[in-house]
């Protein structure tokens, strides 16, 4: 049967990016002091999950490396081989690798066939090679020995040849070096037999279960290893008296055992509230996953459930084992973190849709449109008597409140929270620290603050680049730290925040702050314009002009002093700006500022003449009406405006964009102080009309680029308004030429 | 505001190149007869307040919000030199749909939707005129009528009309 897959690779390259994604968190989060069991079968997880869609649609490379990853981790899993740190590395170059398996499969790039062959080889010398874990030699599990596994299951309803599929199972167990004994049908409904042979738990459960309801296979000690245990477990054969609820199970006089064990290890759930939900956890394949007896038994009693699934394998009993000897040490964290862990997953499937980013962008457009079509309304019922037409103007006034709600909410759904940025800088951090030699700790702040999907994406490479600058140039080596009396572990920080209508993310070191010196002098043999007398903003401001770099020396990380520049053009294309506080000795911190959203913005209207224009009001100093003394001539032409202590230049916007209509007599309309990068202009416009709220529409999407215009909106009446393109206009007046030119 | 026809409909089984025939939008622009593919036609409506740009060429009228897209307008007689540039309420806006972008054309009047033949068609002698012989796809006679058909998407995307960024020509 041949069917096309292609409709649900994209499904799978979205699901493959987020298991990498989380897969690559969780190993940065690991403490290789002590490992939590629950955090590496989530890792294991992640690549087993990746590993099964990439077979099922043939993404064979992808496959491969998951394969040798998955092979790694479960070894670790499974406490045969101890985790180090270059495990560590080789599966987070691993998860690189699939990431840019992913990304030539979608048809960026080029996958690189070196490159598997190289890490699959890593992988596999780490998992052969690994040393047996040096603290708990008991822990290690020996080759299989010979010996009995008790085992049960449903079988599936849809085998018809019940004979032949039992016939197969044998033959099937043969292969796997042993023998199917006494496999008969219980008065159950549960297939029980016995396994002999030198097999591992997983491979019979694996061979079991393509036969088996999913889930419905249990699997019992053998009794050797159960009369290890300490007593814990009782032995078999009172088990099978006790009949099928037994099977696989902790026996009832379990409870006091498993407390013991409960306080120690945290994996034994004996909380008496939990049965219920303990029936869904255990549904999904709880490697080494130990029920409570009542939650069992309830499973059990339920066969048909898809639930229940309890395993206690010869690992896991020497887990269990080894968590009686040494309860206090394992005891720390783990008890709490288990139980929250493993619910969470659930309940995020069930509460987010996956919708597609065009699909929410017309909903917005819809919106935009129904605010507009508000607006008309609004201001057509604003001419009607209010005593007369009272129900009617409650009704349009109703209607404004719950377009601006609708507004907000439908806005919001396009909102992200910043961690989806934050979260690759741990991986930065380190990589970045580890080639530098430095020892740096990263601070995350304000991650659930939430930013516009597209300025989320916008924002991500700039933040990089301030990172590892403040990583490179910010933070000293260790022995500098700590000869300047600072501990020797740096500090980088990152933090989102919201202030008024921005977001706000500070990007802040504890490193050698910036030096004035240098950075004037640098600046004087670059030929550029400073003085002694600057400010530090102005100063701090230089390290944004193009090829402007500090570094001693060039480094494969930073010096070459692009960047910065571009960082900064980045972020004034978002409408954002950055600022740089730094103090020499105790750090840097930069900021950068962001609208909240590109789809909508608070603007002023200004008039000249018959035309309309919007100015975005965060670019907005004040307005002013200018008195004659004010105005100052040079060269006979009025020019500039001196507002308090400065003289601005004026740009008239009826000679800028060439306008027939309008004033051109200063004294008789508005100047509006505009700021942008820290230059001031004085805008002259006839009047001042109102403030609103505008939604952004392109002007390029059918028509081009026009200098002097950021955009075009919808006005109240219907006619399009322009919004201005205030830095450009800056940009014009400083270099005193028109915009037409 | 009022939205004339709703064409676009493409019910003509005929090909371009083909040998069936193939329906034209024509106008008028002063005394000359003109003629689009009707299939790169929206919608015809009546020419409404545009609010201009600067620094555009005097052709380009401005941009008007047609539903919530702001579209650009193009008076035509003024881009040929043809008629008498008058806005009155008879005056119709043509707004196309060409290579992906909406565009709005200002003409005197729409005359007809024609079904032509390939053999009523004949290929433009090479002349000069403001509107460049390259625009002009084919001359079509109907009962001793002159149709100019134009190559409208082409026209609309070039150089000269100064509409979009990375013209075609």
């Amino acid at each position: 049967m041949t069917m096309d897959l292609s409709q649900f690779y994209q499904v799978f390259f979205e699901e493959a990016a987020e298991h990498l994604s989380n897969m690559e968190q969780m190993l940065l989060d690991i403490d290789l002091g002590s490992i939590d069991d629950e955090e590496m079968n989530a890792i294991f997880r992640a690549a087993h999950s990746i590993k099964g869609s990439a077979g099922t649609f043939g993404f064979h490379d992808l496959a491969q490396v998951t394969h040798e990853l998955e092979t790694l981790l479960d070894r670790v899993r499974k406490h045969e081989v101890v985790m180090t740190p270059d495990m560590v590395n080789a599966s987070l170059e691993a998860g690189d690798l699939l990431r840019d398996l992913v990304a030539a499969h979608r048809g960026i790039g080029e996958a690189d066939l070196q490159r598997v062959a190289q890490v699959c080889a890593a992988l596999k010398t780490l998992y052969s090679d690994a040393v047996e874990p040096a603290d708990a030699p008991d822990a290690a599990t020996p080759p299989p020995e010979e010996s009995n596994f008790r085992f049960s299951f449903l079988l599936s309803s849809d085998r018809a040849d019940v004979a032949g599929v039992i016939e197969n199972l044998a033959r099937e167990a043969g292969a796997l070096g042993g023998r199917l004994l006494d496999l008969s049908l219980g008065a159950d409904g549960r297939w029980h037999g016995v396994f002999e042979g030198r097999v591992d738990a997983e491979a019979l459960r694996e061979l079991v279960e393509f036969v088996a309801v999913s889930d419905s296979f249990a699997m019992t000690v053998p009794a050797t290893d159960a009369d290890d245990a300490y007593g814990l477990f009782d032995a078999l054969p009172e088990s099978s008296v006790d009949g099928d609820a037994a099977w696989g199970l902790f026996d009832e006089a379990a409870p006091a055992a498993a407390n013991a064990v409960d306080d120690s290890y945290g994996l034994f759930d004996a909380d008496p509230v939990a049965p219920t939900a303990d029936n869904d956890e255990a549904g999904d394949p709880s490697y080494g996953f130990f029920d409570s007896p009542p939650a069992a038994q309830a499973a059990m009693d339920t066969p048909d459930a898809a639930a229940g699934l309890s395993i206690v394998s010869p690992v896991a009993a020497t887990l269990a084992e080894s968590a009686v000897i040494a309860p206090v040490e394992v005891s720390s964290d783990s008890p709490k973190a288990v139980a929250p862990r493993s619910v969470k997953p659930a309940a995020a499937a069930e509460t987010s849709i996956r919708v597609g980013v065009d699909k929410v962008d017309q909903i917005i457009n819809l919106v935009g449109e129904l605010v507009i079509t508000q607006a008309m309304l609004m201001s057509a019922a604003s001419k009607l008597d209010p005593v007369e037409f009272e129900r009617l103007m409650s009704g349009v006034q109703q209607l404004e409140r719950n377009t601006r709600d609708l507004q907000e909410s439908v806005m919001s759904i396009r909102m992200l929270p910043m961690s989806t940025v934050f979260s690759r800088f741990p991986r930065v951090v380190r990589d970045l620290s580890q080639k530098l030699g430095k020892k740096v700790r990263l601070v995350l702040a304000g991650e659930s603050t939430e930013l516009d999907k597209g300025l989320i994406e916008r924002i991500a490479d700039p933040l990089t680049h301030l990172v590892r600058n403040s990583l490179d140039h910010g933070v000293e080596t260790p022995e500098v730290r700590v000869a300047r009396g600072k501990p020797e572990e740096g500090t980088i920080t990152l933090k989102a925040s919201h202030q008024g209508g921005n977001i706000v993310i500070e990007v802040g070191d504890d490193g050698a702050g910036l030096s004035r010196d240098r950075i004037l002098s640098k600046a004087r043999e670059r030929g550029l314009a400073v003085s002694d007398s600057m400010t530090d903003q102005d100063v701090w401001a230089l390290i944004f002009e193009p090829g402007f770099s500090t570094a001693d020396q060039v480094t494969e990380v930073s010096g070459r002093g692009v960047g910065m520049d571009v960082v900064k053009r980045n972020i004034s294309a978002m409408g954002g700006r950055v600022e740089i506080d730094s103090m020499t000795g105790v750090g840097t911190r930069m900021t950068v500022r962001l609208p909240l959203t590109l789809a909508i913005l608070d603007g002023m209207s200004v008039a000249v003449g018959d035309e309309t224009y919007i100015i975005p009001l965060n670019y907005v100093v004040e307005s002013l009406q200018p008195a004659a003394d004010m105005i100052k001539s040079i060269g006979g032409v009025p020019r500039l405006v001196q507002v308090r202590n400065e003289f601005l230049n004026i740009l008239t916007l009826r000679d800028a964009f060439g306008l027939a209509g309008g004033t051109t007599d200063l004294e008789r309309g508005i100047l509006v102080v505009l700021e942008s990068d820290g230059d001031k202009i004085a805008l002259f416009v006839d009047a001042l009309v109102g403030q609103h709220q505008v939604v952004i529409k392109s002007l390029e999407a059918n028509y081009r680029k026009v200098v002097g215009i950021s955009g075009a909106t919808i006005m109240g009446d219907g006619h399009v308004g322009l919004i201005l393109d205030v830095q450009a206009l800056v940009e014009t007046a400083r270099v005193g030429m028109a915009v037409a030119a | 505001m009022t939205q004339l026809a709703r064409s676009a409909h493409p019910k003509q089984s005929g090909t371009v190149d083909g040998g069936y025939a193939q329906e034209f939008l024509t106008f008028t622009l002063g005394g000359e007869e003109y003629a689009i593919d009707i299939l790169k036609v929206q919608e015809i409506r009546g020419y409404d307040a545009v609010t201009g740009i600067a620094h555009s060429p005097p052709f380009i009228k401005g941009v008007i919000n047609l539903r919530g897209i702001i579209v650009p307008i193009v008076d035509l007689r003024i881009k040929f030199g043809v008629g008498v540039v008058e806005y009155t309420p008879f005056t119709v806006t043509i707004i196309l749909n060409v290579g992906g972008r909406v565009v709005g054309i200002v003409v005197d009047a729409v005359s007809d939707v024609l079904s032509i033949d390939p053999a009523q068609l004949c290929e433009p002698p090479e002349f000069a005129s403001s509107l460049d012989t390259r625009y002009i796809q084919s001359l079509g006679s109907i009962d001793d009528r002159m149709l100019i058909v134009v190559d409208i998407e082409r026209l609309m995307l070039s150089s000269d009309m100064a509409l979009v960024e990375n013209p075609l020509h």
